[in-house]
């Protein structure tokens, strides 16, 4: 049993036994390397049926192969990451925003970088399908931050045809490249939620990706406030990332996942959201000196750089705070930037 | 074996390849244009390139500098379709920087300006597989040692020299006549 490559979305025989259609997925690329449900018929028209949608509508153009990803194979990868219909109408929202051009599919797929796409819910459909923003949201216990985020990464192996060793040629990559997906926590959250201060109205769900290189944790808690910015500025000004050595070509900016239990403390001071990114601005320098040289000069020209210092990001509102996790408010989880990528926030359709 | 039928999760289909023409010809009196993308190995492979050309094939040489992560510009882009007899663009030395480099050599040659774009070795089958997405078939290649930005001058000039002999070859770039060059018999 062969699978023609580039064959089209068509039926296709397969094992029926869940470990030999395992073994048949992987051997023909179709898996991140772990188990896949296999995308029946039945399984995949009920997906498409959920969503009231032609199953042949192209969403996107998907790098970079630029296949195109329409409602039905979009579904069949969502069927094969474990996703419940439901989670659709989230990941067909996902595809079309890692399309739009200025968030660079192009690079964030094939890239040497450790680059992945984070994906990011807002608004009621989070809680209509179960998802996670408490503890744990980004870790392994959620089905629906899970499945969302591996049926995005799926749809661009598969359909974007972005598989190692060839066309995606990253040196290590990382395991959000399997999945990275949580929800925000709207409810503890003192400021306003993400995709509100993106333009949406709090009503609407909004899907928000941002292309980062991992996660890295701040131990904020035995700080004074002062104290906790200055180690969030410290760590998104870590010399060797891309947020400084690329800075002057990003559009986007690393997203910072504060707490609800720590958002609470500085809104408890009085402190805005704004003020709290200002507090983290002023600690994105570092000395330019600590700088090692560079073998063609004009490379430096690639790091934001004033008042002798090099700096993480251009200005206080490319630092993202979004809030989810723990009520503890001992730590920060930071998802640094992939570099050029802007942030892109989708609204999702869900059906009436 | 019981056997299931389901849905292939791939495309159901991405932008059709083509087979292009590109030959560049004769360069004498002509514009080659150069895209550096930052890559450090320019500052040796610029020179002697842009040396090769004017010397021996008596082109005229204009450098374009732009970042390794996005298309050039429109305006540039235009200045150098209109402009170029051959384009170079220099260089896919990791993904995202092969993804644009090759995506600028692609828009050219489907406008049809003879153009190749350098790679090194553990980019070549990105660089394939990006051209083929973008819609050319036979993107010719100018491919250097994996190692390529790690060697010293002398390395990458040799290095360059032997590449570009290759390019010469597939574009059929021809020698001036001797009179071009301004040498009587």
């Amino acid at each position: 049993m062969t699978v023609d490559s580039g064959s089209a979305s068509r039926l296709v025989e397969a094992p029926e036994d869940a470990s030999d259609f395992f073994d048949f997925a992987y051997e023909n690329g179709w898996s991140d390397g772990l188990p896949v449900i296999p995308p029946t018929a039945a399984r995949v028209d009920s997906f498409v049926e959920y969503v009231g949608r032609d199953a042949d509508e192209v969403v996107a153009q998907l790098a970079p192969s630029g296949g195109e990803a329409t409602i039905r194979n979009i579904a069949t990868n969502a069927v094969m990451a474990g996703c419940r219909p439901e989670y659709l109408p989230v990941v067909i929202a996902a595809v079309q925003a890692v399309a739009v051009p200025s968030f660079d599919l192009h690079s964030i797929q094939v890239d040497v970088n450790a680059s992945t796409v984070l994906v990011v819910v807002n608004g009621p459909i989070r809680d209509s399908i179960g998802m996670n923003y408490g503890g744990d949201a980004l870790g392994g216990s959620n089905r629906a931050n899970a499945t969302i985020g591996r049926a995005l990464r799926l749809t661009l192996r598969n359909v974007g045809e972005a598989r190692p060793p060839f066309s995606d040629v990253a040196i290590h990559g990382q395991p959000g490249k399997i999945s990275m997906c949580l929800a925000e926590d709207e409810a503890g959250n003192p400021w306003e939620p993400w995709h509100v201060e993106r333009g949406f109205d709090a009503s609407e769900s909004v899907v928000t990706v941002a292309g980062v290189t991992g996660t890295q944790n701040i131990i904020t808690g035995v700080h004074p406030r002062d104290g906790m910015l200055a180690l969030i500025g410290d760590s998104i000004t870590t010399l060797g990332s891309n947020g400084v050595l690329l800075g002057t070509w990003a559009h986007g900016g690393p997203v910072v996942s504060f707490s609800r239990g720590l958002a609470r403390l500085f809104a408890k001071d009085g402190m805005s959201k704004q003020d709290v990114q200002q507090g983290i601005y002023e600690c994105c320098q570092k000395p330019k000196a600590q700088m090692p040289p560079t073998m063609r000069p004009s490379r430096m020209d690639q790091v934001i750089q004033h008042d002798d210092a090099v700096w993480g990001v251009r200005e206080p509102s490319q630092i993202n705070i979004v809030i989810a996790g723990y009520d503890s408010p001992n730590h920060v989880c930071l998802m640094p930037n992939y570099g050029v990528s802007s942030i892109i926030s989708k609204q999702i359709d869900i059906p009436s | 074996m019981a056997t299931t039928v389901v849905y292939n999760p791939g495309a159901e289909s991405s932008t059709s390849a083509q087979t292009f023409d590109v030959v560049a010809g004769a360069l004498a009196g002509k514009t080659v244009s150069l895209l550096d993308n930052g890559w450090s190995s320019y500052l040796v492979a610029g020179p002697l390139l842009k040396e090769i050309l004017t010397e021996r094939f008596g082109a005229e040489v204009v450098e374009y500098h732009k970042d390794m992560t996005s298309p050039l510009n429109e305006e540039d882009l235009t200045r150098v379709r209109e402009d170029s007899a051959l384009v170079i663009t220099w260089l896919g030395n990791c993904g995202g920087c092969t993804s644009w480099s090759v995506h600028d050599g692609t828009e050219l040659v489907k406008a049809g300006v003879p153009s190749v774009s350098f790679v090194t070795e553990s980019f070549v089958p990105l660089a394939g597989i990006v051209a083929r997405g973008k819609g050319v078939a036979n993107m010719p290649l100018g491919v250097l040692p994996a190692d390529f930005e790690q060697m010293d001058a002398a390395e990458q000039r040799a290095a360059v020299t032997v590449s570009f002999e290759q390019v010469i070859l597939k574009l059929r770039i021809t020698e001036p006549e001797a009179a071009t060059v301004g040498i009587s018999a």
